[in-house]
């Protein structure tokens, strides 16, 4: 699959700050990728010069396979919508002025109001909206002109379950049809639900870019056994040369060389009876938080 | 731009305070007006349009400060600068609206005189009375109009 946008080398300073450091990553079209990192690790930045409201030192910039420099930006800026940490929102415009404002088609608007939901209070002021009225608005906005890159920055701040549910449900549905998304969001579990690709930032750098399945695959590189006798099995499984451990009430074992035939096969033969046995799953709050003290200990050093 | 342009227009009639700032400036034409009756050179105050140019100043400082900052109170100057990707132009289009509201706010403020000269003084001290200059009072009125609007549009 084509990649739409394409970050070579980016560097971006503050003074004598560096937000961005010599980041590379690629975006992949019709993907959903979650940008995740801690505060201050220059999601927000990357996500203004994708949209031209920051400029950059060094590096190129490639959408849909051509260089954007500050002279045809606006290419750029023109397929894309966003939400950039609030809504852009006027308070003294309805909701429908809103769509006004950015010339959008009666039928536009019809299809975005009625994926949101947002049909009840849309001839309302903004003033009257709750916290989440005016996300889903601001997230409205974004997907209003049919871009085909869609930025959110912390999109599901202040929704509550339902809301964040529907939003699930169109950012999917959405890149179902071929639109593409980068997501910021501190909510791990709910990001980890709708990315296809995560893109782990620290420092301004780049930790590592994965897919979700290879990022859940990194968890299956240990099992966690129960037996009967978890003693015996551990002295045996040693014996025959695996890697285990305790891992309270069950035993940990090593399986990055791929080996559960073999030491499953050692425990039957050897009349261990098996109780459960799982893999220990990697979620994205595990990988982030290990990869982030990871690189720390790097950048430190 | 003419999209920008569109935009700020949009902006600037669904603000209640620009749509009753013409009101404001009546109300205090009309105080300026009424508590005139009783000095000497009532004619001054009509070609002066009643202290409407002070007001009407005023008025535009308020106007075209919020019109900007009110960008980056909503924080929606990051919307902006996304889809127009150019600073100076979306600046400049701000001010070219102010200046439209200068030129409405100045008729409003003829309008106003008019009507607030006869409010006060009733028909006495016509418009087509000679005053300063050898010239009328509508043609001293019209000088002090023109002059304001070209100093402050």
């Amino acid at each position: 699959m084509s990649d739409i946008l394409v970050f070579k080398n980016l560097t971006k300073q503050f003074g004598k700050h560096k937000v961005l450091d010599n980041l590379s990553f690629h975006i992949p079209k019709g993907h959903v990728v979650g940008l995740v990192g801690p505060n201050g690790s220059g999601k927000s930045t990357i996500m203004k010069c994708i949209l031209g409201i920051y400029p950059y030192e060094q590096g190129a910039l490639y959408f849909e396979g051509q260089k954007i420099t500050s002279k045809n930006v606006n290419q750029m800026s023109s397929k894309t919508g966003a939400l950039i940490e609030s809504p852009s929102i006027y308070p003294f415009l309805t909701g429908m002025q809103h769509f006004k404002l950015y010339s959008a088609t009666k039928a536009d608007v019809a299809d975005v109001v009625n994926l949101m939901g947002m049909g009840k209070y849309i001839n309302s002021k903004v003033t009257r909206y709750s916290f989440g009225m005016k996300q889903k608005l601001g997230i409205a906005l974004a997907l209003i002109n049919k871009p085909e890159l869609v930025i959110l920055d912390e999109p599901m701040n202040g929704l509550d379950l339902m809301a964040t549910l529907d939003l699930r449900k169109i950012i999917m549905s959405e890149a179902q049809r071929g639109i593409t998304f980068i997501v910021s969001s501190h909510i791990l579990s709910e990001l980890e639900k709708i990315s296809d690709d995560i893109i782990l930032i620290n420092n301004g750098k780049m930790v590592f870019q994965t897919t979700m399945p290879e990022l859940r695959g990194l968890g299956q590189r240990s099992y966690i056994l129960t037996t009967n006798d978890n003693k015996a099995a551990k002295k045996l499984l040693l014996q025959h040369g695996f890697v285990v451990a305790d891992n309270g009430s069950s035993i940990q074992i090593d399986n990055s060389a791929r080996q559960l035939n073999d030491f499953l096969t050692v425990l039957i033969e050897n009349h261990i009876e098996l109780l459960d046995i799982s893999h220990q799953g990697m979620d994205l709050e595990t990988a982030t938080l290990r990869y982030i003290k990871g690189s720390r200990g790097v950048h430190n050093d | 731009m003419i999209d920008l342009l569109k935009q700020e227009f949009f902006k600037l009639v669904h603000q209640k305070g620009i749509l009753f700032s013409p009101l404001v400036l009546f109300g205090l034409m009309l105080f300026v007006g009424i508590s005139s009756k009783h000095t000497g050179d009532l004619n001054y105050y009509t070609t002066q349009s009643f202290a409407g140019g002070e007001w009407l100043d005023i008025l535009l400082i308020i106007a075209s400060a919020n019109i900007v900052t009110m960008e980056f109170e909503h924080g929606t100057i990051k919307h902006m600068i996304a889809q127009h990707n150019n600073r100076f132009l979306i600046y400049f289009t701000k001010m070219m609206v102010v200046s439209a509201y200068c030129v409405v706010l100045h008729g409003f403020m003829f309008i106003f005189t008019i009507v607030v000269k006869y409010i006060s003084y009733g028909s006495t001290h016509p418009f087509g009375a000679i005053y300063d200059n050898n010239q009328t009072v509508m043609q001293n009125l019209m000088t002090f109009l023109f002059s304001n609007f070209f100093l402050v549009c």
